[in-house]
């Protein structure tokens, strides 16, 4: 492609290269500060000279952001989050009765093989609604790192591999996988007739029969179930699959409210805004607001992690370790071809959206070779709360996750779009800092139902009220 | 930066991002090999969550007449960076009078995009590359 270029943006081009000439533009606010003359290269001792000075500025009370930096700060700050977006392929989004079933269901440990998996086990609201393991552990171990679900209302894709198109979706793959929930479909279909009979009566209307399903029938369970499954009339397995696809429709209907609070950052934004006088002193430190200058700067870190969300929710190789032991993991590549041939994604029979609504399946981007274990970024609010980092857990702290990004190493197949930073340690710690400031409460609908009281750690004294009902 | 150009908040918002309203259409572009005048225009985003959008591209001859029953491929990257367009948009219509709509358009970073339009007539390949700052 490049030999047909004709034209050329040497600086466009270059700037991530981290030469000196990149450091000379990102100084820009620095040296017009003080009208220094940079010459093309500066010394990284001079860099740090011109940081403290910018850093002393700030301290004093004087942001000394510049209107670009300033457009960016606000449009990472909560408060340029939208509304909930709507739900087409789910018509019981915002139904509240479907919310309270989803709230029970999600927090229900009977939907396993075991009767000890829940969908609250991997995704724990003490925890930012994620395990702190490497890998999830249900009935056994899966191949993934459990990704926060906060937020995800607004992502057109689920999973590292975006193999899901929404949010309900989403949750029927962790019920009928061997290593998570374990159940077949039949028997999920079936458990959740026993158990919710009249909420699911109340949200679906009259349940269908499923007194001639066999328990273990399901098209993704083991030889037994699989051929049961294809021993079952198509509308049998119709009422199956509607069952399901509901069980998820309002397990998705909770999930959508489980939203952030602000963060320390998103107070700082807002205080930019205000009257010197009115400024509350010290919301972010020069530590942190130097971790910010980098993030937004020479870190480039806002190019993927941008927006209220802090992730583009795009997908990106960025050289990540395979992580020994595990199946080979080709990433969004793999999961483009399954959410294009997923059953319950948005263009499915058991989708309430109408073609139109389903743009982003319809006009996916597959068969590039630039997938090739590319992942979607999580967002960074809270990110300082739940380590280890990345798909597999292959990184056990910021430290590490920021060195990676520092080094841009090859990937391990396909091609890293990321370039060594060449920061030192000290800015390393400043951005560090800076993804502290990200923290903050997690909302998500009611408290924990008497089905799950058992299951420890679920209780957590800042998850108080609804959201959205 | 004033209201104009503050980015436009929709689905995720951290995709939004509003092409500089000078540069909603470009000036013609003669294609690499001289076949075609080329210009696009993108069309306002429609009132939903999500940003994906149409395009509109007029493709005449050199000599002025509209340039019909071209097949018509989209691609897109970032100069200098290694990711291209997070959709695969398509020319899904002809319209006549050498307008095609490009479906599916969609930009995940803030920047200056190269975007692509490959031209096929009876075996006969041209292309244009338009260079877009995405706000
Ligand atoms: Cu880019």
């Amino acid at each position: 492609m490049s030999a047909t270029i004709k034209f050329s943006l040497a600086d466009s081009a270059s700037r991530r290269d981290g030469t000196c000439a990149t450091k000379t533009i990102r100084n820009e606010p620095f040296a017009r500060q003080g009208e220094i003359g940079l010459s093309k290269c500066v010394a990284g001792g001079l860099f740090l000279i011109l940081l403290l000075i910018g850093v002393t500025a700030q301290a004093a009370g004087h942001a000394d952001w510049t209107e670009s930096e300033l457009t960016i700060l606000r449009s990472l700050a909560l408060s340029s989050l939208p509304p909930l977006p709507a739900a087409p392929s789910n018509r019981f989004a915002d139904n509240p009765a479907a919310v309270e079933l989803g709230r029970r269901l999600f927090f229900d440990r009977r939907l396993s093989s075991n009767g000890e998996v829940a969908c609250a086990s991997c995704h724990d609201p003490e925890r930012d609604f994620q395990d702190g393991r490497s890998l999830a552990k249900g009935v056994g171990q899966a191949n993934r790192r459990a990704m926060p679900l906060v937020g995800m209302a607004y992502s057109p894709w689920l999973f590292w591999d975006g193999r899901k198109d929404s949010q309900w979706a989403q949750a029927l793959g962790p019920l009928e996988n061997a290593n998570e929930h374990n159940l077949s479909r039949g028997r999920c279909a079936k458990l959740i007739l026993e158990h919710y009979k009249p909420e699911y009566s109340t949200v679906f209307g009259a349940p269908p029969d499923l007194s001639g399903v066999p328990e273990n029938a399901g098209p993704l369970g083991d030889k037994r179930a699989r051929r049961a499954w294809s021993g079952l009339d198509d509308t049998a397995r119709d009422a199956v699959n509607r069952v399901f696809a509901n069980a998820g429709k309002a397990i998705a209907a909770y999930e959508r409210r489980i939203v952030w609070d602000e963060s320390r950052f998103d107070a700082y934004v807002r205080s930019l805004g205000e009257q010197a006088s009115a400024r509350p002193e010290n919301s972010l430190s020069t530590e942190e607001i130097a971790g910010l200058k980098l993030f937004i700067g020479k870190g480039h870190c806002v190019e993927c992690h941008r927006g209220p969300m802090f992730t583009d929710l795009d997908f990106h190789n960025t050289g990540v370790p395979v992580r020994a032991g595990l199946p080979k993991d080709l990433g969004r590549l793999a999961g483009a071809e399954r959410v294009v041939a997923d059953e319950f994604n948005c263009l499915g029979r058991y989708s309430d959206a109408r073609l139109e609504q389903c743009r982003e399946l319809n006009f996916i981007n597959k068969d590039n070779r630039r997938l090739l274990r590319a992942y979607k970024p999580p967002s960074l609010r809270n990110v300082a709360e739940r380590p280890p980092y990345m798909h597999a857990g292959q990184f056990a702290s910021l430290q590490a996750v920021i060195g990676h990004y520092n080094r841009a190493p090859a990937a391990p197949a396909g091609h890293s779009e990321i370039k060594p930073l060449h920061l030192k340690a000290a800015e390393i710690r400043q951005l560090k800092a800076f993804l502290k400031t990200l923290s903050g409460t997690i909302r998500s609908p009611a408290a924990a139902p008497s089905a799950f009281q058992s299951y420890p750690n679920v209780f957590d004294s800042h998850h108080k009220e609804p959201v959205g009902q | 930066m004033n209201n104009l150009t503050l980015p436009h908040i929709a689905l995720g918002m951290t995709l939004a991002m509003t092409i500089f309203p000078s540069w909603a259409m470009a000036d013609d572009r003669i294609s690499d090999k001289g076949l075609y005048r080329v210009r696009w225009q993108s069309q306002a985003p429609e009132v939903t969550t999500d940003l994906i959008h149409d395009w509109l591209l007029h493709v005449e001859t050199v000599d002025r007449r509209p340039a019909d029953n071209l097949a018509i491929t989209i691609s897109a990257h970032m100069p200098g960076h290694a990711h291209g367009l997070p959709t695969q948009p398509r020319a899904t219509d002809y319209l006549g009078n050498g307008d095609y709509r490009i479906a599916g358009m969609k930009f995940q970073m803030s920047g200056v995009w190269w975007v692509r339009f490959d031209f096929w007539r009876k075996n006969r390949r041209d292309w244009v590359i338009f260079e877009v700052p995405v706000k």
